[in-house]
């Protein structure tokens, strides 16, 4: 396995390059299932090959907190610009992780907050992990498609 | 023909700015016009990414309805994009934030959002 170089400070995108030149994609086949609004179809979370060989790798990817960081400055009303873009660059990159992991990471990454931390309250789950054979493969339906109340939950 | 062999471009006066000599007298600016993310995928039936760069991943929000989600944020939410689709569909960015970018494709008649079979996106702009 080829060794990642040191990152720490070097701009997230350059790693990426790096990442694109020196690792092989991985195709992951879990899927995140979520609802976010009752009036809404269900929503599907897909992983890119490339970032999950970067997740996979590990030393190339900034922690998940530096995009909440982020996230709030962007969510202040006179915001125009990021300041702090040295988070995601001058912050120690995370290790390598295994797939769920690194979907776990994508989860708290890409998918907004209040569903991910209230996944399971309510009268039922408003977020699934699973596997592509186990979504409808057809789209006719599509914009019928809700999260099965009578799913069985991993523990 | 000589070949260039380096690793690393580096502007003189501004570290961040390297001008090339255009057409006539006109010079361009490296990085702003160097695409900043890019993300082909499958967009139908079960949604996946083909390839792309930049993006961490892919959202399929409905039908003709997709979010794709940024590794590098960009520095602000003022930034290009080109979404290619079939021919007869409308496209378009119809929100977007510096950690992502909802597109949207319609069939041209009638403002149906349809799913299609390969769009590509591009995004040109500030990285943060």
């Amino acid at each position: 396995m080829i060794e990642t170089p040191k990152f720490k400070g070097t701009h997230l995108f350059a790693r990426l390059g790096w990442a694109k030149e020196n690792l092989e994609p991985f195709q992951s086949d879990i899927r995140v299932v979520y609802e976010d609004g009752l009036d809404e179809p269900s929503k599907i979370l897909v992983p890119d090959p490339n970032w999950m060989a970067c997740a996979l790798q590990g030393g190339i990817l900034p922690p998940v907190e530096s995009y909440w960081e982020l996230k709030k400055d962007e969510e202040q009303p006179d915001f125009k610009k990021h300041t702090r873009g040295y988070l995601l660059h001058d912050t120690e990159p995370v290790g390598p992780m295994t797939e769920e992991e690194a979907i776990e990471y994508l989860i708290k990454k890409d998918i907004p907050s209040h569903i991910w931390k209230t996944w399971n309250d309510g009268n039922k789950p408003k977020m699934v992990i699973c596997r592509t054979h186990q979504l409808p493969s057809t789209r006719e339906w599509r914009n019928a498609w809700k999260i099965n109340e009578d799913i069985e939950l991993a523990a | 023909m000589s070949t260039l062999a380096i690793n690393t471009l580096t502007g003189q006066t501004s570290a961040s700015s390297i001008t090339v000599r255009g057409e006539g007298s006109a010079n361009t600016n490296l990085q702003q016009g160097l695409a900043k993310a890019w993300c082909n995928f499958q967009g139908t039936s079960t949604i996946s990414i083909h390839d792309g760069f930049n993006s961490a991943s892919l959202t399929d929000v409905g039908t003709g309805q997709y979010k794709v989600n940024y590794t590098s944020a960009m520095s602000s939410d003022k930034y290009g994009y080109a979404f290619c689709a079939n021919a007869q569909t409308d496209v378009g960015m119809d929100d977007n934030a510096t950690t992502y970018c909802n597109l949207f494709v319609r069939q041209g008649w009638d403002n149906t959002t349809i799913d299609i079979a390969e769009p590509c996106c591009i995004i040109h702009g500030d990285l943060a």
